[in-house]
Formats: structure tokens, sequence, C-alpha cells
């Protein structure tokens, strides 16, 4: 099978997945999700165990899982494993910590964005703006890895980059505009059933590779000697707390009905993200025993085995599985973005706002989609260590009462850290280990447990 | 009359998470930097068991 042949067949796919995902949108309008704010961002707070697990997993696992994961394991081997399940002992540890918590919060404070959880109760007008902006400056990168990763997949079974980019963003726009939350929701358990069975599908079919995968895959620091000890601190160390310093699933918490069903919706997004980490890595592993691939970009592993070594009908059920799964972390991002837009930054909770600031986002992100070509992984990777310093922001406003002036102090303190060292590592001083958001997490700890230590009563 | 642990449950539970994270970290580069094929793929996969398993206990109090 040569790039090209699957044109016809991809796009009858594409079709039916993007209207199935469009009615379901129309489904979520007629069931209210357009009733009231709190419907739209948060489909009401009622979410079960089973509407939370599908959720939070389909917006956390993106195509990167499938593109990214399979061709880092192919080239650079295990210890991609060690990067991906780092994220996940890290998850489990703030979700199992902290996740009761905040919801107890966003209930009593009838939080609505993941802004206010660090401004709601002291009213700090820096934190407000400064964490908005951090969300939106660094979120449209990681945005337009979800447009862009797919796009470049669809285009080697012959799909143009401009018509995926179009088609992407025209299916995502009709189902968070029209059915909000609720949209969201429905498409994600759709898409997240279907990601997870494909997934069982490609990791069963190279899974025979293993045996004879290549020694040097199951070291560090692995193929190339990629796996360098700064860069696995430096790639991983972001992703510890991406279930706090990420909006779309920090907000994600918020929308559970109640305590217990937080927990098992919790639980249930552990195993099964175990779950596919462990098929996506068998994948790459068996990929490196079944056939040598001359490629150094691990983003064209998962193409190239599409086209040469899969069978039709799971080339196709794949391309389509990376499209869903980029699909499903892109709705939950843009309507929490549309939700920081006119809540945090207009001041406007409202419905037609909030559906306004969706259409807004969309246009800026086909432009930004359309003329940035950029290494998949980096990307997203970098949008998560910028928010980094919020780790400690958060969490002294989930265990204190700071006021205003501390957390606009500490919001200010990291911010400027960063973006002044993300600058200098970019530009004359270039390192492996991303001294830029571990200083601006090093300073913002410091004076987080500075005013917590001033604040704890004086024990006798 | 006992006296109540000045460490709270979720303090022992995030001292364990710690812990757990640290080890992923530390023992593939040292311990286990030259393994037997599947060595290093066991040890990160039993250590994410673990801490579902802990993230259980945790979300049960």
């Amino acid at each position: 099978m040569s790039s090209g042949e699957l044109y016809f067949p991809l796009i009858a796919l594409f079709s039916v997945f993007m209207l199935a995902s469009m009615l379901l949108g129309v489904v979520a309008r007629r069931r209210g999700a357009l009733r009231s704010v709190e419907e739209y961002y948060l489909g009401g707070r009622t979410l079960s165990k089973i509407h939370f697990f599908f959720t939070y997993f389909a917006t956390t696992y993106s195509a990167f899982m499938f593109v990214g994961l399979v061709g880092f394991t192919y080239l650079y081997g295990v210890g991609t494993l060690g990067f991906e399940l780092i994220y996940l002992m890290g998850t489990a540890a703030l979700l199992s910590l902290l996740a009761p918590r905040i919801l107890e919060k966003a209930r009593s404070l009838k939080l609505i964005t993941p802004t206010q959880i660090i401004y709601a109760e002291n009213g700090s007008r820096a934190a407000r703006y400064i964490v908005s902006l951090t969300y939106l400056g660094f979120m449209i990168p990681y945005m337009s890895v979800q447009i862009i990763g797919p796009a470049v997949v669809l285009s080697f079974l012959g799909l143009p980059r401009e018509v995926a980019i179009l088609a992407t963003l025209t299916t995502v726009f009709i189902y968070v505009f029209y059915g909000g939350l609720r949209g969201v929701m429905y498409t994600d358990i759709l898409q997240g059933s279907f990601f997870l069975t494909i997934a069982l599908l490609f990791a069963a079919y190279l899974a025979p590779g293993l045996a004879s995968s290549q020694p040097q895959l199951h070291t560090l620091p692995g193929g190339f000697g990629y796996w360098s000890l700064e860069r696995f601190v430096s790639l991983t160390l972001p992703w510890i707390f991406f279930s706090i310093t990420n909006p779309q699933v920090l907000q994600r918490i918020y929308m559970a009905r109640d305590r217990s069903e937080l927990s098992r919706g919790i639980l249930m997004f552990l195993i099964a993200g175990f779950t596919l980490t462990l098929l996506m890595v068998v994948a790459g592993l068996g990929a490196s025993g079944i056939v040598r691939i001359d490629l150094r970009d691990p983003n064209q592993i998962t193409p190239y085995l599409m086209v040469n070594i899969l069978p039709e009908w799971m080339a196709l059920a794949l391309a389509l599985a990376v499209w869903v799964a980029a699909l499903s972390t892109l709705d939950s991002i843009l309507l929490t973005l549309s939700s920081v837009i006119s809540v945090d930054i207009l001041g406007r909770a409202s419905v037609r706002v909030g559906r306004y600031s969706v259409l807004g986002i969309i246009l800026a992100l086909g432009i930004f989609s359309y003329y940035t070509v950029a290494p998949v992984v980096i990307l997203a990777v970098a949008s998560s260590a910028a928010l980094l310093y919020l780790v400690p922001i958060i969490m002294l406003t989930l265990f204190e009462k700071p006021s205003g002036k501390e957390v606009s102090l500490l919001t200010l303190t990291g911010f400027i850290t960063y973006i002044v060292l993300f600058i200098l590592r970019n530009t004359a001083y270039p390192h492996p280990l991303d001294y830029a958001s571990i200083s601006a997490l090093i300073i913002t700890s410091i004076i987080a447990l500075i005013i917590y230590a001033r604040k704890k009563p004086k024990s006798n | 009359m006992f006296r109540r642990s000045k460490v709270s449950d979720k303090g022992v539970y995030a001292i364990l998470f710690a812990a757990l994270i640290l080890a992923s970290f530390i023992i593939p580069y040292t311990l286990l930097s030259s393994p037997p094929p599947y060595v290093l793929f066991t040890f990160w996969s039993l250590a994410a068991i673990i801490s579902i398993l802990l993230a259980y206990l945790a979300l049960r109090r």
C-alpha cells in the first residue's frame, strides 16, 4: 500500500465520524446544554463516575499517544515508558490527595474556571489576568499540536493537510458551540471507547515483534542516547503536575456529582491510562522487532507503519483513532479557554459570550495551525513547562488563605522568572535541562512556603 | 490515652507517593543503568501499579 491510496475510504470514514460528533452536539443542546453557564461549562456539576472517567481520559490522552509515544519508543526505547508512567504516578498522587478538596472548594465557591481557584477567595487581580493570559498564551501551541499532529499523519494517507485542519476545526466548533460540556462529554465517550479499542488492536498486531526488539531500546539512555538524565527530568517534571497545572483537566474536577463518583472516576482513569500507556509502548517496541525504519523523526514512525506495515483496515482505523484522540483533547481545551476568556478576562459569565469566545479561539487557532509547523512533542511539553510555576500557588490557595497581595506577588514572581529564563534558554543560553520552568517552580515554592509558615498558628 | 500522630494520613500518603516518584527517577539511572531486557519495563510498570493502589487507599479514606 502506498501513500495516497486510502484517500476515498478515509474521507468516507471521517465524514461519518464528523456527522456523528456534530449530531451529538445537537443532542446535547436539546438536553439543555445552553441553559446556564454552569450547564455550558460544567455540565451542571452532575457528572457520574462513567462520565467523569470518559471525559477525563479522552481529554488527557491525545494524538500524542498514537504518534509521539509510539515513535519515541521505537527510536529511543523504554525511557519513554518511564516518562509516561511517572506522569501517571504524579497524577495518581495529586488526584487522590487534592481532587476531593478541589471539588469541595469548587462547589462551595461556585467556581467555574480553573483560574478562579487561585483568585476567587483573595481577589488578586494580578493572578486573575496573568494566569488567564498564561493559559491562553501557552495552551494555543498545545492546541495547535492537536491539530497539526493528526494532519501530518493523515497527509501520509493522502488527505491534504489543509483539509484535515479544516475538518478538525469545523467538527469541534459545531459540537462545542452547540453542545458545550455535554457535547464534549458525549463525544468523549464515543472517542475514548474508539481509540482505546484501536490501541488494543494496534498493540496486538505489533506485539509479536517484542521478542526481537532492539536490546539497546531496553536500556538508558536508549536509542541515539536520547534519554539522558537531564532530558528525562526536563520532559517528565512538567507532566507530573499536569493534573493541576493544565486548565482543562483541573476544571474537570469541578464537574463530578460528588466525592464518591469523583473517586471512582479517578481510579477508572488511572487503570485505563496505565493500560493505554503499556499498549502504546508495546506497539513501539514490537515495531522495532518487525521493521527497520530509516527515519529519525519520531512523529513519522506511526505514519510509516500505517502505510507500509499495517493492513488497510487497521491503517484506516488508526488514522481515525489519531484524529478522534486529538479532537477529544482539543474540544476540552477550547471550552475551558472560552470560560477563561468570558469569565476571567471579560468578567461576563454568560453562555452567549462563552460561545462567541469559542468562535474567536477557533479562528485564531485556524491561523496558528495553518502557518505553524513545529515538532509535536516539543510544543506540547513546552506548554506544560510554562504552567509549572502555578503548582505552589494552587497548593497554597488549597491549604491556606493567602491575601490578594501575597497571591499577586507569587504569580508575578513565577511568571516573570519563567518568561525571562525561557527567552534566555531559547536564545543566549540553551541547555538540555529546562532551567526556566524548574527555576520558576523553585522560586515560587520557596515564597509559598514562607507565606504558609507565617500563616500557620504558632504551636505552644 | 494515646496521642494522635503529628503526621496526618494524607501526609503519609504524600511521603509514599513522593518516595515512589523519586525512586522512579533515581533507580533506573543508578542501579538499573544497564539492565537485561524488560527489567526497566517491569520496574516502571510495578511502580505505576503501586501508585494506583496508593491512590485507591488514599481515596477510600
